[in-house]
């Protein structure tokens, strides 16, 4: 297998943009041999052992190549060490990618720095003024600016005029930048065996150990045969490497931002690498909208007042059934009581006061029309006081007191409130 | 961007206002102390649309004042960096330009109008113009911006715009 074009390109096109001849044909050098040793490198280059090695410290500083060490054991049985070098093409576009980020976040932060930059300065008193102060400067009767602190003229800083606009730097860096995004793009979703990530230095079999009188003669096999015989090599290997390809566990680096559109489009092709982050949750005036028709809600309190009840028994399913129903039945009735005054648990209460009313009197004679008399009664009353429920209870409204208000809930006390506001808002009509 | 939110708050009242229109006093007072107020995370308060509810009142010990906790909804405007509004130009000076967007001042530096147009003291009122004069911007007329910069206070928010991107300036 292949390292892709695209990998190539990217790379080639990386280092002729950012880097000097001398890193180009290092990088060139490596691309075409996969795994090179430094003293290969060193005779095929035709550069000074300490030039190459100065090269090769900042690409391996900027992560472009990475080295391996080898014990090598030459033909005098001596063994020596030697530096193999080679590009990982994964690690590669990540360092590009982040790269490519830290330029764009420098470039934004310069541009936030702009507008907050001081740009007005007291002719008295030095004081310096951003854009942002402007309100507090400007006296809007002679529409001259004048200091805060001394009154004085305030006059535009000449120190600190805006170079050049910087949204053009950052149009420029996204013009310039596009074909390595494209490229980026492209290589997303290439997934490298690891021999061609970490490739295994070539041993040339035959004549391994090169003396220098025979590199010139290698020169002319690297870009021919040697090339070649190591690409049907790593054909053969290549099965064993396959079934590691997908296994292969891989971390990649992905930068998302809000303002790169290029970024985003590369980043959703690869879902499936991406860990989802939990969405934010989104404010409700967000999710659904807030223009509903109001005179639905208000002339609809019954629904009003469900929706405020179910989330009550939903928050406690342990409860026992008895305390909910009882819950549900109080509910209801605190309900009932604002459509009309005489419904059946008032009137069953009404009905087993009745009957204490007969126990303890004994009278049955008088008392039929006792309770012709105690009905009418108790209807007027329960018409003036309306009831209101303390823990389940039902307490006339006007024998409420302290304790009764700290024994209610909070739902209790809210119908407490309104009633109470209720009254008090018809007492002198 | 303008949002409609539930918000609360809380009114002070007198002893002298108990009586028969008690909650409608409480409802008064709420728009004049709530309407036309800035804060920095809610914005400018626009209108009260409605009033859920107007919980207990309790009455302070020291002063006899009642106070009543109010939740409501209202309409509100809170600018946004990056957002384009349509604003008048109140002010116009050799260092920029200074606009309202409702009740939001702007101010649009000199650096952030395009540089074809230029300062024109001599003229009555003063203005920014082309050389061809055939855009004028003066006192009074509506232009298009976008906000390049906040200032969020505690009790009010300033902004700074531009009008250096497509579609902005005189519409």
């Amino acid at each position: 297998m292949e390292v892709p074009t695209a990998l190539k390109r990217l790379i080639r096109m990386v280092t002729r943009g950012f880097y000097a001849v001398e890193h180009i044909l290092v990088v060139d050098m490596l691309i075409r041999k996969m795994c090179v040793k430094e003293d290969d490198l060193e005779s095929l280059l035709k550069f000074e052992r300490k030039q190459l090695r100065a090269i090769i410290a900042q690409l391996k500083n900027d992560k472009i190549i990475k080295s391996k060490l080898k014990m090598e054991t030459g033909p005098d049985g001596k063994t020596s060490r030697c530096n193999y070098y080679y590009i990982n093409y994964r690690a590669f576009v990540n360092v590009v990618k982040y790269k490519l980020d830290h330029m764009r976040r420098k470039i934004e932060t310069e541009e936030r720095d702009n507008t907050s930059r001081a740009s007005f300065i007291c002719t008295q008193c030095k004081k310096t003024f951003t854009d942002l102060e402007a309100d507090q400067l400007c006296d809007l009767t002679t529409g001259e600016f004048r200091c805060s602190y001394c009154g004085e003229l305030v006059e535009e800083d000449p120190n600190v005029l805006p170079k050049a606009d910087s949204r053009l730097i950052l149009a420029k860096f996204n013009e310039q930048i596009e074909p390595l995004y494209i490229l980026l793009k492209e290589v997303e979703d290439i997934k490298l065996p690891s021999d061609l990530l970490e490739p295994e230095p070539i041993i040339e079999t035959p004549n391994g150990i090169k003396s220098e009188a025979s590199v010139v003669d290698d020169r002319t096999n690297i870009f021919s045969s040697n090339h070649w015989k190591d690409g049907d090599r790593n054909k053969g290997i290549n099965s064993e490497y396959e079934n590691m390809l997908f296994n292969e566990r891989s971390l990649t680096v992905k930068i998302e931002s809000v303002n790169d559109s290029i970024d985003k489009s590369s980043s959703k092709e690869s879902k499936s690498e991406e860990t989802f982050s939990k969405k934010k949750e989104q404010p409700s005036w967000l999710v659904e909208s807030t223009v509903y028709d109001t005179p639905h809600t208000i002339s609809n309190p019954v629904k009003k007042f469900t929706e405020k009840e179910t989330p009550l028994f939903n928050n406690s399913p342990a409860e026992d059934s008895v305390g909910s129903t009882k819950e549900i039945l109080e509910a209801l009735l605190v309900h009932e009581k604002q459509q009309e005054s005489s419904s059946t648990a008032i009137s069953a209460i009404q009905g087993s006061e009745k009957n204490d009313f007969f126990g303890t009197n004994g009278e049955i004679n008088d008392g039929f029309n006792n309770d012709e008399l105690m009905e009418s009664d108790d209807e007027d009353a329960g018409d003036r006081t309306p009831m209101v429920s303390v823990g389940g209870q039902l307490v006339s409204l006007s024998d409420i007191n302290d304790d009764h208000i700290a024994a209610m809930n909070a739902l209790e006390k809210e119908e407490y409130i309104r009633l109470t506001q209720e009254v008090y808002a018809h007492i002198y009509e | 961007m303008f949002y409609h939110i539930s918000l609360e708050h809380e009114i002070q009242l007198h002893p002298r206002y108990f009586g028969p229109s008690l909650l409608e006093t409480v409802k008064q007072k709420l728009f004049s102390e709530v309407e036309g107020t800035c804060s920095g995370k809610y914005g400018f308060v626009i209108a009260v649309t409605t009033i859920d509810s107007i919980g207990s009142g309790i009455i302070q010990n020291s002063t006899g004042f009642v106070v009543y906790p109010i939740k409501y909804k209202a309409i509100v405007f809170r600018p946004f960096k990056g957002e384009v509004l349509d604003s008048i130009v109140t002010q116009v000076n050799k260092v920029g330009i200074f606009t309202e967007i409702g009740p939001l001042s702007c101010f649009i530096s000199r650096h952030s109008i395009p540089a074809d147009m230029q300062f024109e003291a001599e003229s009555n009122p003063a203005c920014y113009k082309t050389p061809d004069e055939e855009v004028v911007i003066q006192p009074d007329n509506e232009i298009r911006l976008k906000i390049v910069g906040l200032r969020v206070d505690a009790t009010d928010i300033f902004a700074i715009g531009t009008l250096m991107d497509d579609y902005l300036g005189l519409s």
